[in-house]
């Protein structure tokens, strides 16, 4: 574990405020959208994420893709801190 | 049957406040047409082969219809309802409406036979939206089965000809959420809705073929006039999305290339946050947001990424949709200083056909610099609240319609008059543009089992803009104390919009309150933050 999933975790139920089931019954790889997050609570978990890890996403990085699920964000801040 | 005819009752205020003579000369807007309809009519014959609408339809297909086109379809639609249902001038159409090509040709169908559109939110819950219906009987209600009025391209030319509904007569109905627990209805007459048009093409200066991006939701007043009305005056080509979908919005605007973009801060926040390294379009001119205060600093990092100027502007649903705006081409030191590097970002100045004043508590105009309420008079203005003469009263006091809002004038040497707003005397919040208010939020608290007495107040939020925050004092009852906020939340969805679902929920012992029973606002927030700081969450 590089805590890097666990600092997302943690973000995501910071941004989730009102979030359709509890926090503990989110999976990594299921649907942000199925727990709450709207597209705004999505792009508030961009500017959060990008903050935490003092990265700086391009273009290519801004889609609902790349921010659909705890998984797919780990996977890119991943990506972008190598 | 009830509230078929125009708002009566506190007519000579209204009457006096609805003038075109009380705007200047110079400034008055007198449109060609005495209907909507008639608008139509009459584009549709000028430039039949001009693109009106992109949009999208219920089989998810994008449609792109002229307005010659556009007509044809309405004109069916319009057959349809007086043939099928009865329906014409004087009598009333709800319309759960969403941004799509079937809510769109319903919508103006129904303004060619002469009725009134009672406008509904798809996203109402079911209690709410019964208790609205209930409220204002329509004639007919077209939700889902919208769709069922929507005809291929129909055959022959349209027997819808004759619109006879005129100038003051009815033409879009909405709720408001006001500073009561229960929203009142705003009629817009014909007349008000042209004359807001045309002010809002003089003023963004639009020409035949320029194309508008859009995304709010037309069952708000902002989307209906912005995206379709002044696109109709203007000979414009509204391109209109189902929602905002901010990972997309930034690939829109740089392909679509619009002469303008209609939002509201929450939406110029998210593009922010996501559009990396923007190509700004060359139509684009400027983004229009209103409905709720910008920050300046949101208008400096919009501008300095994209090099495209934010213009605000200000309105409520009782005013038609703007009653003021930005003025174009600004000297850059004038943007800086108003915008941009101002305290609070002006909204502008007074649209033509309206008169904006800046009114002390005794009902005097006050000159610049003083604060007061924004009042407006003006053809633009509604004729009142639906079945509610004692509300359309006082909202016209003395000849004037009062916004509710708190400002001043600023004098400004390149933009001339300009009003900045400082506050509000209604209990409202503004959460992602929307309007909610704060004792319809906490009559439905109170309304969960549990709960005794409740109190909210308005928190601010970085993309939200504004969010609600709510003080509950509980029953001494065990089933009171086994209460949760996910519990409270799921009551409130029942009967509330999402954006006044309160995000916290304090648990306090009272709820400060005047001997009257008034909620002291000052007090109430106070408390709210003491108790948050203890971890009393619900």
């Amino acid at each position: 574990m590089d805590g890097i999933d666990e600092r997302v975790r943690r973000l995501a139920v910071e941004v989730c405020e009102q979030p359709t089931s509890a926090p503990e019954d989110w999976t990594p790889d299921g649907p942000l959208a199925g727990y709450g997050f709207d597209s705004l609570a999505l792009v508030h978990l961009v500017m959060r994420v990008e903050q935490e890890f003092e990265l700086d996403l391009q273009p290519e990085d801004m889609t609902g893709a790349a921010f659909s699920s705890l998984a797919a964000i780990g996977e890119l801040v991943r990506s972008r801190l190598a | 049957m009830t509230g078929r005819q125009p708002v009566a009752g506190a007519a000579p205020a209204v009457e006096a406040a609805r003038s075109p003579d009380a705007v200047p000369r110079q400034r008055q807007v007198r449109p060609a047409w005495p209907s909507v309809w008639q608008l139509l009519r009459e584009r549709a014959a000028s430039t039949p082969d001009l693109p009106y609408l992109d949009i999208g339809d219920r089989s998810g297909a994008w449609c792109r219809l002229s307005f010659g086109e556009f007509h044809a379809r309405a004109a069916a639609v319009a057959d349809r309802l007086r043939g099928e249902h009865g329906i014409g001038h004087r009598t009333r159409v709800a319309l759960i409406a969403r941004n799509d090509l079937e809510s769109v040709q319903a919508l103006f169908g129904v303004l060619a036979t002469g009725a009134e559109v009672f406008l509904l939110s798809p996203n109402d819950p079911p209690e709410r939206r019964a208790r609205q219906l209930a409220a204002r009987a329509p004639n007919l209600v077209l939700g889902e089965e919208a769709v069922a009025l929507t005809v291929a391209a129909p055959a022959g030319p349209p027997a819808a000809a004759h619109c006879p509904a005129v100038d003051s007569d009815p033409a879009l109905l909405f709720n408001t959420s006001g500073s009561t627990d229960l929203p009142k209805t705003v009629v817009q007459p014909h007349q008000a809705v042209l004359t807001n048009a045309v002010a809002f093409c003089r003023h963004h200066r639009l020409r035949p073929g320029e194309r508008l991006l859009g995304f709010l939701p037309i069952s708000h007043a902002n989307a209906v006039h912005t995206n379709l009305m002044a696109p109709l005056v203007a000979g414009c080509h509204s391109i209109l999305l189902p929602e905002l979908a901010p990972f997309d919005l930034p690939r829109r605007i740089e392909e679509l290339d619009p002469r303008l973009v209609s939002m509201v801060p929450s939406a110029v926040e998210a593009l922010l946050a996501v559009w990396r390294k923007p190509r700004r379009p060359p139509s684009l001119t400027h983004v229009l947001t209103a409905a709720a205060p910008l920050a300046a600093s949101a208008a400096a990092r919009f501008t300095a990424l994209t090099s495209v100027p934010v213009v605000q502007g200000y309105g409520l649903t009782e005013t038609t949709n703007f009653s003021t705006s930005l003025p174009l081409d600004l000297p850059a030191g004038a943007y800086r200083r108003l915008m941009t590097e101002a305290g609070t970002p002006t909204v502008g100045a007074a649209f033509p056909g309206t008169e904006v004043s800046v009114v002390g508590p005794d009902g005097t105009p006050l000159p610049p610099g003083a604060t007061g309420e924004i009042c407006m008079r003006g053809p633009s203005l509604m004729t009142g609240y639906l079945d509610d003469p004692a509300a359309t009263a006082a909202a016209f006091a003395g000849g004037r319609f009062h916004s509710g809002d708190l400002g001043q004038a600023v004098l400004d040497p390149d933009a001339g008059t300009v009003f900045v707003l400082t506050g509000r005397l209604k209990n409202i919040a503004k959460v992602r543009g929307e309007q909610v208010s704060l004792e319809e939020v906490e009559h439905g608290l109170t309304s969960v089992g549990g709960i005794r007495d409740a109190g909210c107040a308005r928190t601010e939020h970085p993309l939200d803009g504004e969010q609600i925050v709510a003080a509950v004092v509980l029953d001494d009852l065990p089933a009171a104390a086994a209460l949760t906020a996910a519990a409270v939340r799921d009551r409130l969805r029942a009967t509330l919009p999402a954006v006044a679902v309160p995000r916290l929920l304090v648990r306090v012992p009272g709820i400060p309150r005047t001997p009257t029973g008034k909620i002291v606002r000052p007090a109430l927030r106070q408390l709210i933050e003491d108790h948050r700081r203890r971890g009393d969450q619900l």
